[in-house]
């Protein structure tokens, strides 16, 4: 009854998510459709307007721009890019600070990092922004603004060794007491079984006692296919049967993966204890 | 894993959805996404995981929830570096990805970003396949084309008028252009040169419908043609 009860809330939650998309394509498509002329000065003053309030929505630029891409017009095709660009910069670059404020970064570095992550956003973000073939683009700008930040995020992590799971990991400090709760548990550890579940026993304790906030730039460092297990365990604090018949997996799957995914944080917790100490 | 763009627009959708959620309040389970969407479980999972973990505090874009006039911020030293190093980047690509950015698109690929095939277009604009096949290929005249094909054609693909007319223009049925060394390619007789007017395709038309044909000689007549 009570499962019943929230499929049927779920459902009514996707109708009116759904009902919300349908006006959002009505509403930009009434404005692409009433735009001045191509090209004229009603045109460029309607794309360039100043004023926020009246500004056109990005995904109507993102139109805009894919029009004049399919006539070749490079010089108004940089115009609308340069409007995007402002739009989105104080955005682009609060993220920017945010990713670079999680290494541990000398100033001069964080500059050079700083100017080569902007580069890498902006070129990914012409790349799909006039690709005509990115859909979502023209239906829900911020979003695919996110999963592009996403994918030049990933990529300068393992490009500069940051995560566990790429090649030259570089460390960061973390709380003493994750650590000694490592330690306390490592103290006790008799033969190598016994070691490895009491191993997996800490990083679990650790793990729980992480600030809930923290847990997902945690998860964020392992291998893709041990992320959910832990989400699921660590996050929405599912039992390991439960996150099994979730992923379609096995329990003994669920347990593997939970050692594997333990076992990298564990390493992680160490090396940045090593570089605190 | 490298995704099709199909399939990273469906991951797309599905993860806006999560995102719609968590900013009205709902707390949205990743389990309920993963059971409802399996295919797509570890791209979910490593979206959900990287919007919680760096993007749930920052600010949206300019212009999102403004509620007084305020202006759009000039270009910053940084933006400006950044985006006329990318730029460079994009041109710098190659000559022939540079050529296929440029390049004006067809009918066909238009089409297929809306998601449709040949046919489902020249059934929303009242039109056959074989006679849309010929518009694309540019083997009617521009000039004997109805406004209302280019009219019902804007409104299917959801670009303006003068875009639509830009496919059937002869400059749209350019090839690559040609290297200075390249040999002179032989004369054949071009596309444009075998073209026959709108109404000539449309009488010629084995897949229009008799109904079909009146209602367009209807309105070859009300504009002229």
């Amino acid at each position: 009854m009570e499962q019943q009860h929230s499929q049927a809330a779920d459902l009514s939650l996707v109708d009116s998510l759904d009902e919300e998309v349908i006006k959002r394509r009505a509403y930009l498509a009434g404005i692409f459709e009433h735009l001045p002329i191509y090209g004229s000065e009603a045109f460029w003053s309607a794309v360039e307007t100043p004023s926020m309030k009246s500004a056109l929505p990005l995904e109507v630029l993102v139109k805009c721009l894919r029009s004049l891409v399919t006539k070749g017009d490079i010089e108004g095709r940089n115009r609308i890019l340069t409007v995007i660009i402002r739009h989105i910069q104080v955005s682009n670059e609060y993220w920017l600070r945010s990713v670079l404020n999680t290494l541990s970064l000398r100033v001069e570095e964080q500059q050079a990092f700083f100017s080569d992550l902007y580069a890498d956003l902006c070129e990914h973000l012409i790349r799909m922004l006039i690709d005509p073939t990115r859909i979502f683009w023209e239906e829900n700008f911020q979003h695919c603004l996110r999963f592009e930040r996403k994918h030049v995020y990933h990529a300068f992590m393992v490009r500069e060794g940051r995560w566990q799971h790429s090649p030259d990991k570089l460390p960061e400090r973390i709380p003493r007491k994750h650590i000694d709760s490592l330690d306390t548990m490592l103290v006790h550890a008799g033969d190598e079984t016994m070691a490895f579940e009491m191993d997996d026993e800490g990083a679990q304790r650790a793990l729980l006692t992480v600030e809930y906030a923290e847990i997902p730039r945690l998860v964020l460092r392992l291998p893709e296919k041990l992320q959910a297990v832990v989400w699921l365990i660590f996050w929405e604090g599912r039992t390991e049967t439960d996150t099994a018949r979730i992923l379609e997996v096995s329990d003994r799957t669920v347990r593997k993966r939970k050692h594997e995914a333990l076992e990298l944080l564990r390493e992680e917790l160490h090396t940045r204890r090593d570089e605190w100490l | 894993m490298v995704m099709k763009k199909e399939e990273e627009e469906d991951v797309l959708r599905i993860t806006a959805q999560y995102v719609a959620e968590q900013q009205a309040g709902r707390q949205p389970r990743l389990s309920d996404y993963l059971l409802r969407y399996p295919r797509y479980a570890s791209a979910i999972t490593d979206f959900v995981t990287y919007y919680h973990a760096v993007e749930v505090d920052i600010p949206s874009v300019a212009g999102e929830e403004v509620s007084t006039d305020s202006m759009l911020p000039p270009l910053s030293e940084n933006a400006r570096l950044a985006f006329d190093q990318a730029l460079r980047r994009v041109s710098q690509a190659g000559e022939s990805h540079e050529r296929h950015m440029n390049a004006p698109l067809t009918i066909q690929q238009v089409a297929h970003t809306r998601q449709k095939s040949l046919s489902q277009l020249a059934g929303e604009v009242g039109l056959s396949v074989d006679v849309l096949e010929k518009l694309a290929r540019h083997v009617i005249h521009a000039a004997t084309i109805p406004q209302e094909v280019l009219r019902r054609l804007s409104r299917v693909l959801e670009l303006p008028p003068d875009s639509v007319a830009g496919f059937f223009s002869p400059r749209a049925a350019k090839g690559p252009a040609r290297g200075i060394a390249e040999a002179t390619a032989e004369y054949v007789l071009g596309e444009q040169d075998q073209a026959q007017s709108f109404r000539e395709a449309l009488e010629e038309s084995i897949a229009l419908s008799n109904e079909q044909k009146e209602a367009w000689r209807e309105i070859l007549d009300r504009e002229g043609l």
